[in-house]
């Protein structure tokens, strides 16, 4: 487990985790809008569903995580996903690429 | 021939398919994909069978469905309509946070169906406690988990081709879903018509489908179907498509599938999704019937996939397209198998303003392409009707626009436990479709629904083209954007309004974004927009199952309530909290302090 001594709350994603997230992200909203970790994915940013599945297969590409089909109704923020994602690194016991 | 039940169907292929026959349940790749023979398929869903008998289940029984995963919706709803239960297929909570639109979606159908039992996983069980709460003919949720590992024997019921088999809930645009009743016999007589006649099955044919199974393409077309047709079908999750669209070409080339169906988004989701390299060494030249229908067929979206995809041996030849809806059971015409799609050429202006379908060549100036579906199967009829023939007295000549309406025995009994609504679904014997269309060499060709038609200085548009050019605008969210008519001051002619969803938030980017949505369309089809109003993601109403309710859109425009409605982002994190926390709260409440028997 790559804990990070320096961090309050070991579930949290590293910031280079999250920086690497939004990206993803932002490659699907329009040029100028504001991404951050408390935007609500299918309401400020305005994904839809297809959209949704197209990035969580890239998530599944970039970090090796696959986020499962019965979790998403708990999923609301793109903090949420962070979280899930993060969660998901840690169990499997490696550090995010 | 006489009619078999569908319970009689699966004991026939039981007995009588080669035991390499069945259903294979793809899993992700690299997994290995279970699979069951008809006979295998018969051994277990009589145990979900008994286990449902057992829960004191009587015959005539509804009992709802909730299971995301192919294998159990499959063994219980087999095995319920062996025990002379009347399954409720539902649709799974897998929207992203969208919790509190789906119980109540949930509720409804639910309550509508006045199911004793739902059957679901112990995951989603959790969520639906509130369901359970409001539903008083509800007697148990069940978790899957515990029917599979019961040992109950089923105690077979008799059931004939005249019971109703199940309830198919349909969404339409305009109301709350509605439960179809289908018969053994609507359901023996549709598939045969489409396996004989409309696909001319043969030996070596095998299905591949990532289609739901609570939806009627997916579970008439590739489970019932295969069943009375012995065939071997190859079944996907619609999530794992979704996610990966390459996967639905990778099991057709690997399974060999000759026979596969999706609606035109899945094929023009393929186009933009799937990379070659994800089909190095596929090969789709087995693929002989690619079928498009449940929603319409865009030729330029055929035409994209065949360019992307010949190279890896897909045929264009392969196109069907299809007709039909859940109140007909699933298909009443089918384009011929191996011609393609084929389109019917017509001049834009005098469809729009006389309802007539006047042909011209492609190359014309104001030519519409309509795509071409076939015609009706034997003993069932397609014709148009002008909408206020309410006895359908006088259908009209070729190529005049009418109201599709159809008969024949595929025809549902009607809406379950609603006199009303079924008798308004009828019209002298003829089942109303609210589809608009024509019909040209004897074949169908729809249109649009008729009630959404925006008519202006006497020229018909159809939303969906209205709405297919303001989607190609950028910061638009296609899909989620309506467009209806609204009478003008002096109720001289229709304003036309398009409302589109933007998650751009700034007063200054939505006025030019709704600007461009007005010339996108102008240009596009020469109608003025006479109101473009930008609104935030998630505001146009959908039902559950992700259709836009245009006319609702319409009512809030007109009440002012469409800007002020609450976006989901409105709703916070504590909502979700609470409504889940609801949810098993009550859950436990019914189960532990006893407010209503467990069983």
């Amino acid at each position: 487990m790559a804990a990070e001594p320096e961090r309050d709350d070991p579930a949290a994603p590293t910031p280079e985790l999250e920086r690497e997230f939004l990206a993803l992200v932002a490659r699907h909203v329009p040029a100028g809008l504001e991404i951050s970790t408390e935007s609500t994915v299918a309401g400020d940013l305005g994904l839809d569903s297809l959209t949704i599945m197209e990035l969580f297969a890239e998530v599944e590409e970039r970090f090796g995580v696959a986020i499962a089909d019965d979790r998403l109704m708990e999923l609301r923020t793109v903090g949420d996903v962070l979280r899930l994602i993060a969660a998901e690194l840690r169990a499997r016991g490696g550090a995010p690429r | 021939m006489s009619d078999l039940t569908i319970g009689e169907a699966l004991e026939e292929a039981a007995k009588r398919a080669e035991p390499t026959r069945g259903y294979t349940f793809v899993r992700d790749e690299g997994q290995a994909e279970p699979f069951f023979s008809f006979a295998g398929v018969e051994r277990a869903s009589g145990r979900y069978g008994g286990a449902l008998q057992a829960l004191g289940l009587r015959r005539g029984d509804r009992v709802a469905l909730v299971l995301p995963e192919s294998d159990e919706f499959i063994f219980t709803f087999l095995g319920a309509l062996r025990a002379g239960l009347v399954p409720v297929p539902m649709y799974p909570p897998l929207g992203l946070g969208q919790l509190a639109g789906y119980l109540d979606n949930a509720k409804h159908i639910v309550g509508r169906s006045g199911a004793r039992a739902l059957v679901t996983t112990s995951n989603i069980k959790r969520l639906l406690g509130t369901v359970e709460a409001a539903c008083p003919t509800l007697r148990s949720v069940v978790a899957v988990e515990a029917i599979r590992s019961a040992r109950e024997a089923l105690r077979p019921a008799k059931v004939g081709p005249d019971d109703v088999a199940f309830l198919q809930f349909t969404s339409g645009s305009t109301s709350r879903p509605k439960g179809v009743m289908l018969t053994h016999a609507n359901i023996a007589a549709n598939v045969r018509a489409i396996c004989r006649e409309g696909l001319g099955l043969r030996e070596g044919d095998v299905g591949v489908s990532w289609l739901p199974l609570y939806h009627d393409m997916g579970l008439i077309g590739f489970v019932l179907a295969p069943l009375y047709e012995r065939i071997p079908v190859a079944l996907l999750s619609p999530f794992a498509f979704l996610r990966r669209p390459a996967l639905w070409l990778r099991a057709l080339g690997r399974h060999r599938g000759t026979v596969s169906y999706g609606p035109n988004f899945a094929y023009a989701l393929c186009v933009k999704r799937v990379r070659p390299r994800e089909l190095e060494g596929i090969d789709l030249s087995a693929w002989r019937v690619a079928g498009c229908g449940a929603e319409p067929v865009r030729a330029e979206t055929l035409r994209a996939f065949e360019e992307a995809f010949s190279p890896f041996g897909f045929s264009p030849k392969a196109f069907v397209a299809s007709y039909g809806l859940a109140e007909s059971t699933l298909a009443a015409a089918f384009s011929p198998v191996g011609q393609g799609a084929r389109v019917d050429v017509v001049h834009g202006p005098t469809l729009w303003q006389d309802g007539m379908a006047r042909p011209v060549s492609r190359d014309h100036d104001e030519a519409v392409e309509l795509v071409r579906c076939g015609r009706p199967f034997e003993g069932h009829q397609i014709a148009a009707f002008a909408e206020d023939d309410a006895e359908s007295e006088r259908p009209l000549p070729e190529r005049v626009v009418g109201e599709l309406r159809l008969k024949g025995p595929s025809t549902m009994r009607g809406y379950f436990d609603d006199r009303d609504l079924s008798a308004s679904a009828m019209a002298g014997g003829w089942l109303r479709t609210g589809d608009l269309g024509y019909v040209a060499d004897g074949e169908v060709v729809p249109c649009g629904r008729s009630k959404e038609v925006i008519i202006v200085n006497g020229r018909n548009f159809y939303p969906h083209d209205i709405e297919w050019f303001s989607g190609q605008v950028e910061g638009v969210r296609k899909g989620n954007i309506a467009a209806f008519g609204v009478d003008g001051p002096a109720g001289d002619r229709e304003r036309v309004v398009v409302v589109f969803e933007t998650p751009l938030m700034g007063e200054r980017e939505r006025v030019v974004l709704a600007g461009r949505v007005r010339s996108a369309v102008q240009e596009g089809l020469g109608l003025t927009v006479d109101d473009a109003v930008a609104v935030a993601p998630g505001v146009l109403p959908k039902t559950s199952s992700g259709k836009l309710q245009r006319l609702l859109a319409r009512r809030l425009y007109l009440a002012k309530a469409l800007s002020g409605r609450d976006p989901p982002r409105a709703q916070d994190r504590l909502d979700l909290a609470k409504e889940l926390l609801r949810s098993q709260l009550s859950y436990v409440a019914t189960r532990t302090l006893g407010q209503r028997p467990a069983r």
